[in-house]
């Protein structure tokens, strides 16, 4: 018979009966540890797409043959070492012992220089390197050999750049399909194997610690150093709404939130076993990007009155939280990145005033051209952009038309090279990961390559001189040179109009130790205690 | 019965081809290329049109169409463009969690609103049918998705007695598949319950009134027995039009209450792949929707003989 008192003490035992099981089995050594990504994994291939959410992936199942630690310095991580002929034109990097991919075959040369073969047909500074190479190529098993034509000073940053398309290694017979094919099959010698049979594309993303893994001695460093993993299981769950991530975390349903809407940030602040960190210390950079191709923005001296007319703050303070979040940043690379110089300060610094800025438009001869700025209502890290920039050009006196679309719909248009009266655009806004423009040859928004480089084809002859001059340079008094003509080059023709920098909140629970946080997220290292 | 149902399924087969062409033509006229999502913000014009040409997208409307048609009518919906899986298999993965969030809010619906409908008409203009009323107003009024937040915090957050998002496959086992869909299918529910009492109220108030139900009360019959035999079986007809085309309607605002609550069914897929430009999940997805409304249109229509003996085909 049921009494009152049994009743009572069923209802107690509920909520022990509802706790998610991720809970329960919480505690163990080994374990599953549960993640969420910032977005849906939907394409596999980490060299065919730039998308942090593959790249962290790619980090998973992918290994590189040199990795960069916390100060961006390359470091081996596949590779024993490696040397370099005296005219500087033959690189010979040494495999190290013990590397297996996870079907079982081992790492050779020949996989190696086929996957470089084919990262450098996507990536912008792979293409940079593929521009001075003669071939990539296997001395041997063991060795791998670039043989190029002209020297190329960053040659190890390029192999070990950690982010936007690293030179992931795959099997050869993966490494040689054609580039603008994605590979779907997920067979690496990083430090997780895929689970495929448990993949579900918008919902759940399974890996199984590698046992054959042999990582490096010493301490883990970024995507270089010793990947040592502690968990058996690493779940990725795909939770589109913000406010859910957030409650998943706080429920103890998940373990690690790769961002956190700024909205949302104070909820977690307050919420007890869970910690916020900052995601990557160098952040995303935020730029106004111009259509070169037509009028008024064709004319630097346009572009220019609008840069200096811009101020960083309202459009920083419109995607971010707090100060901790946000950075002026007056120039044309991120800020804090190796060998970046602020050199924008006085272009772009107060106290400029909006009259200058009209009197520099009529100068150059504006005429009242529809600017037609391109803006995403579904990108909350972008959207507020549209609008600031909108009203600071009508402040100007241009004739703005401002056109809220979905994000989809951005991508396609913002390739147009037609004029605006035909479905063009003028402006559009966009984030980089500063480390994905961290230098001449990366940076996609200051190159000068014109119709065939990124959208907006800004065309400069003698940017694309310093570049090459850059890559070529060996020497770092020389190198740093070179950069900064380049930076100021751009400066002087405003590619783009730098917004400053964002640094993302993520979320963690706190028995979590050890969990390294960089360009992208990594889940070797870290431990539950 | 048996040649009206052949009738209708043939029936559907120009509704179904009609759906295809417009599908497809729509996706082809909307603005989006997926080459250019798939290429990612670094991308050249050069790259773009090469993947344009790898995934067949620059291929002329006939071209396509009548490749797409051809396959589909041997049960190949394509391959995603994004995730490069077959679209059947991503459906596939994506059907169970929506039927079985559509079963459990469809139990919570009629188990609540049909009772509330028949004992707000048996109680006309009294306090009971007010509250009923309110319930149906509110039910209707206050947006999913705050319903949603607010139970998950007070359900899941405040006293831990349910998981605030995900979902369990019915192969684990009945309760941990149950637990993950209490929340999501209660909130939904709300929507439905006020459609179903109001429509159950409004059909037992006329039926209630016909001189049928005036002579079982005068033959002493009780009035349970009249209200939820006698007078319920009549009023099945409208409530099962409404139940049917509820469950059509509830597609819509899976997509918001999957999304909400993380739960991997169709109406999730739906979303992503638009918001992508992925067209091949797209057309499979909707195609597939424009079935099952067919089907539950059809299934309605027989139903109406069960309930009702003087409707003959």
């Amino acid at each position: 018979m049921i009494t009152r008192r049994t009743l009572l003490g069923s209802a107690a035992a509920l909520p022990m009966l509802a706790m998610p099981s991720v809970l329960r089995a919480q505690g163990a050594p080994g374990g599953t540890l549960r993640y969420v990504p910032s977005s849906n994994l939907t394409i596999l291939d980490p060299v065919f797409t730039p998308a942090a959410v593959s790249i962290t992936h790619g980090y998973c199942v992918f290994d590189t043959l040199y990795g960069v630690d916390s100060d961006l310095k390359p470091q081996p991580q596949m590779a024993a070492g490696h040397t370099v002929s005296d005219d500087g034109l033959t690189w010979e990097i040494t495999l190290r012992d013990g590397l297996t991919f996870h079907d079982g075959e081992p790492v050779r040369a020949q996989d190696c220089a086929a996957s470089l073969d084919r990262w450098s047909q996507r990536d912008a500074f792979g293409q940079a390197l593929r521009a001075a190479t003669e071939a990539f190529e296997a001395k041997d098993d063991k060795t791998v050999r670039i043989r190029l034509t002209r020297p190329f000073g960053p040659l190890l940053e390029a192999i070990g750049k950690p982010h936007s398309s690293p030179a992931m290694i795959m099997p050869e017979r993966l490494a040689s399909q054609p580039i603008a094919e994605q590979v779907t099959e997920m067979v690496g010698s990083g430090p997780f194997r895929f689970l495929a049979d448990e993949y579900v594309s918008g919902d759940r993303v399974v890996y199984e610690k590698f046992q054959d893994y042999v990582p490096r001695s010493g301490p883990a460093s970024w995507t270089s150093g010793g990947k040592v993993v502690h968990f058996d299981r690493l779940i990725w769950q795909i939770i589109p709404d913000e406010a859910t991530k957030v409650a998943a975390i706080q429920a103890g349903e998940v373990d690690w939130i790769s961002t956190v809407l700024p909205d949302l940030v104070p909820i977690i602040a307050a919420a007890p076993g869970v910690e916020l960190f900052q995601t990557d210390p160098f952040g995303l950079m935020t730029v106004m990007r111009f259509n070169h191709l037509q009028p008024p923005f064709n004319n630097p001296e346009i572009r220019r009155a609008v840069m200096m007319a811009v101020n960083q703050l309202p459009y920083l303070q419109s995607i971010t939280a707090s100060d901790d979040e946000r950075q002026e940043c007056r120039a044309m690379f991120p800020c804090g990145m190796p060998g970046v110089e602020e050199l924008g300060s006085d272009m772009m610094s107060p106290p400029h005033t909006l009259d200058e800025a009209r009197k520099m438009l009529a100068d150059a001869g504006y005429d009242g051209e529809r600017v037609v700025i391109l803006n995403p209502t579904d990108i909350a890290s972008i959207h507020p952009h549209g609008l600031v920039t909108a009203d600071l050009l009508t402040q100007l006196g241009m004739n703005v038309d401002l056109q809220d679309t979905d994000w989809g719909t951005v991508v396609q248009r913002r390739v147009s090279k037609e004029p605006v009266e035909n479905g063009g655009w003028s402006i559009a806004h966009t984030n980089w990961p500063a480390i994905s423009i961290a230098n001449p040859a990366t940076n996609a928004t200051t190159r000068g390559i014109g119709q065939g480089g990124w959208w907006g084809w800004f065309e400069d002859a003698e940017t694309e001189r310093l570049v090459e001059a850059w890559l070529s340079a060996t020497d770092p008094a020389e190198q740093q040179r070179l950069f900064n003509e380049a930076h100021q080059r751009a400066l002087e023709m405003v590619p783009v109009v730098p917004l400053g920098q964002v640094f993302r909140t993520g979320a963690i629970r706190s028995d979590l130790q050890g969990a390294l946080h960089g360009s992208v997220d990594m889940f070797w290292n870290v431990h539950r205690t | 019965m048996s040649v009206y149902i052949a009738r209708r399924i043939l029936a559907t087969l120009p509704v179904m081809a009609f759906v295809m062409i417009f599908v497809f033509s729509l996706l082809y006229l909307a603005p989006g290329d997926p080459a250019a999502i798939l290429a990612g913000d670094q991308a050249s014009d050069t790259e773009i049109a090469a993947i344009r040409t790898q995934l067949g997208l620059d291929r002329s409307f006939p071209v396509r169409f009548l490749e797409w048609a051809g396959n589909v009518l041997q049960g190949d919906f394509g391959v995603s463009i994004f995730t490069r899986l077959p679209v059947s298999t991503m459906i596939l993965q994506r059907v169970e969690p929506t039927l079985s969030l559509m079963v459990v809010t469809l139990v919570m619906a009629i188990g609540v609103a049909v009772p509330l409908g028949v004992v707000a008409a048996h109680n006309r203009g009294r306090l009971v049918d007010r509250v009923v009323m309110l319930i149906a107003v509110l039910g209707f009024s206050v947006p999913v998705f705050v319903i949603g937040y607010v139970l998950a915090y007070v359900l899941a957050l405040k006293f831990h007695l349910l998981p605030v998002q995900g979902y369990t496959p019915l192969s684990e086992g009945f309760w941990p598949w149950l637990r993950n869909l209490l929340l999501p299918a209660a909130t939904l529910a709300g929507v439905y319950v006020a459609l179903i009492a109001r429509i159950t109220r409004a059909t037992m108030l006329e039926i209630l009134s016909e001189d049928y139900i005036r002579t079982a009360r005068a033959k002493g019959v009780s009035e349970r027995i009249v209200l939820f035999v006698h007078a319920l079986r009549n009023a099945a007809v409208p409530i099962v039009t409404v139940i049917g085309l509820g469950i059509a309607l509830m597609i819509s605002g899976a997509v918001v209450i999957e999304s909400v609550f993380a739960l991997p069914g169709l109406g999730r897929l739906t979303v992503d792949s638009i918001l992508r430009r992925d067209y091949p999940v797209i057309q499979g997805v909707i195609l597939i929707f424009s079935f099952v409304y067919v089907l539950i249109n059809l299934l309605i229509d027989i139903s109406y003989t069960l309930f009702d003996p003087r409707i003959r085909y």
